[in-house]
């Protein structure tokens, strides 16, 4: 029986959901509870959090599964409520921040390579925390989840070329940063990498 | 000499990602047990509002009656 439920698709689960059968619910949960919390984790950067956010999730979508007509796919409905809760998660927390500047030293005796890597690293990230949420959202799906861009635009609730659009702008805003850190511009200029190539990789992405 | 040519953009972020998420399935199955849990008592909550109205409907007829 639970072999017959692990080979069905997300749609005859949910079918056999809407009659009443929660052991199906419960082979969704194993099959995408992964992919969610590492999607919360992109967010909230905090396990716990993201895991309330993968628990919220799945509680939202088996409430609401009577309104899954299935247009989309389960996996983008479930994605979209994820985010949902994630920034509705990012909004109370801005709230209750109180500004402490965050340093990470590394003190550890590593090569120049690692510390400029390390640097660059920190960097990328706070600055994709920066990012408008819709943005991030769309960069995340993009480069971390390999979406493709139709269904970016279906978790985002917006068109195809409006999801472009915001994964585009995502990474002009971090290729203008990178330009105008003398710094790293230097090392990512000898290195001859980083985001020096960057407009015509995004042009041969579109 | 130039170690790289190009570096794509994407591979970029990707070595820049710090996110891991747990690898030990015991902590997938606990995640599964908790989220499963909530359901079964968001469905009991249901029903607890549920009884207690219907209980009350009764009791309301019943005044009615007398």
């Amino acid at each position: 029986m639970t072999r017959d439920l692990e080979k069905m698709t997300d749609l005859e689960l949910i079918e056999r959901v809407k009659l009443g059968d929660k052991s199906s619910f419960s082979c969704l949960v194993i099959r995408h509870q992964r992919g969610l919390l590492r999607l919360g984790l992109r967010f909230v950067k905090d396990l716990d959090q993201a895991e309330d956010i993968v628990q919220e999730a799945f509680i939202k979508a088996y409430e609401k599964l009577s309104t899954f007509e299935g247009r989309s796919s389960f996996k983008s409905w479930l994605y979209q409520i994820a985010l949902n809760t994630a920034r509705n998660r990012l909004r109370e927390k801005r709230r209750e921040t109180v500004d402490i500047e965050e340093t990470h030293l590394s003190v550890a005796p590593i090569g120049e390579t690692m510390l400029v890597h390390t640097a660059i690293t920190d960097l990328l990230n706070k600055e994709v925390e920066k990012l408008p949420f819709r943005q991030r959202t769309a960069l995340v799906l993009r480069v971390y989840e390999d979406l493709s861009f139709n269904e970016i635009a279906e978790i985002m609730q917006c068109p195809y070329d409006t999801a472009k659009a915001n994964y585009r702008h995502a990474l002009i805003k971090l290729k203008e940063i990178f330009e105008h850190r003398e710094d790293l511009k230097t090392w990512t200029l000898e290195t001859g990498g980083f985001f020096m190539e960057l407009t015509p990789l995004m042009e041969a992405e579109g | 000499m130039r170690p790289q040519a190009r570096t794509d953009i994407k591979t970029i972020l990707k070595n820049a990602d710090e996110v891991e998420v747990p690898m030990d399935p015991g902590y997938y199955h606990r995640l599964h047990d908790k989220i499963m849990m909530k359901i079964d008592d968001q469905v009991v909550e249901d029903k607890s509002i549920i009884v207690p109205m219907k209980r009350l409907k009764q009791q309301r007829e019943q005044l009615k009656k007398y």
